[in-house]
């Protein structure tokens, strides 16, 4: 086999496979179903690893379709970007003449305290931004994903995904808009 | 007067920008029209506050560190890896 450590993967990669499918799929048990999948797929096409990539990014390019199928098989999600869905962005700003782009009164953000703020980066903590991911939807977590996890910078991403940058900025609004709501529900006023 | 008009920008405009802003990619008249808005505007300030510290939260290693595959889950795949090669 060449440059592969089969022995190894486990203590190598099983965590970080495990938190890079959490991102899309929100059960852990699945998750690891997932990465034990990769692992057995990956032993039985060993013969069909050329060395032209690393072990590692061989292994996560199995994992991301493992993942996608998982996700198509739970049927329930768009994998496709369809921006003619009912946009969520209206249920955060008023859309009629008198209130058109202001914020809903039941949406407008409130002050936090400063004691709140430093406590959502500590470890105890950070599980309800775990939370709030969770609850959002695709393709925003796939784009959270690329962004934070990947550190994949927003030309790439509009690259790899076939996203012009206008709506790269759209979900990455979306995105801050339900987060913040989510913390602020569960979290800053506290 | 007219320069006014063309710099005001309502909230949902303003969130857009900040979300651009914590991006780094703001160009110099968004952030002029997001300064102009938010000095007006105590929730979209808050909002910008806010979303510059789910950034930093997100990009930090804890969210990420704190999830570990269960040990037992792990022997179970070494046996199975060892049993497959």
């Amino acid at each position: 086999m060449l440059n592969l450590n089969p022995e190894q993967w486990v203590q190598l990669y099983a965590d970080d496979m495990l938190r890079y499918a959490l991102f899309r799929i929100r059960d852990q048990n699945v998750c690891e179903d997932l990465v034990q999948d990769t692992f057995l797929a990956a032993l039985k096409g060993k013969d069909g690893f050329k060395g032209n990539s690393s072990e590692k990014t061989w292994l996560w390019s199995i994992l991301k379709n493992k993942i996608i199928d998982a996700i198509r098989k739970q049927g329930k999600e768009n994998l496709t970007y369809d921006f003619f869905e009912k946009d969520i962005i209206d249920d955060f700003f008023g859309s009629d003449q008198a209130s058109n782009g202001h914020w809903k009164s039941e949406q407008v953000p409130k002050e936090s305290s400063n004691s709140a703020l430093e406590k959502l980066l500590q470890k105890e903590y950070i599980q309800t931004l775990r939370f709030c991911i969770a609850k959002l939807k695709e393709p925003q977590r796939l784009i959270l994903q690329e962004k934070y996890f990947n550190e994949t910078s927003s030309d790439e991403i509009c690259k790899d995904i076939g996203l012009s940058k206008s709506n790269y900025w759209v979900i990455m609004h979306r995105i801050n808009l339900q987060l913040r709501k989510c913390l602020e529900t569960n979290w800053f006023t506290i | 007067m007219r320069w006014t008009k063309f710099l005001m920008i309502n909230c949902k405009e303003a969130t857009l920008l900040s979300t651009k802003h914590v991006g780094h990619e703001i160009t110099l008249l968004e952030r002029l029209k997001l300064t102009l808005h938010n000095s007006m505007c105590k929730p979209c300030k808050y909002f910008l506050q806010q979303i510059k510290l789910i950034h930093q939260a997100l990009q930090s290693k804890n969210l990420h560190d704190t999830v570990h595959m269960r040990e037992a889950k792990k022997k179970e795949m070494e046996e199975l890896i060892k049993n497959n090669l």
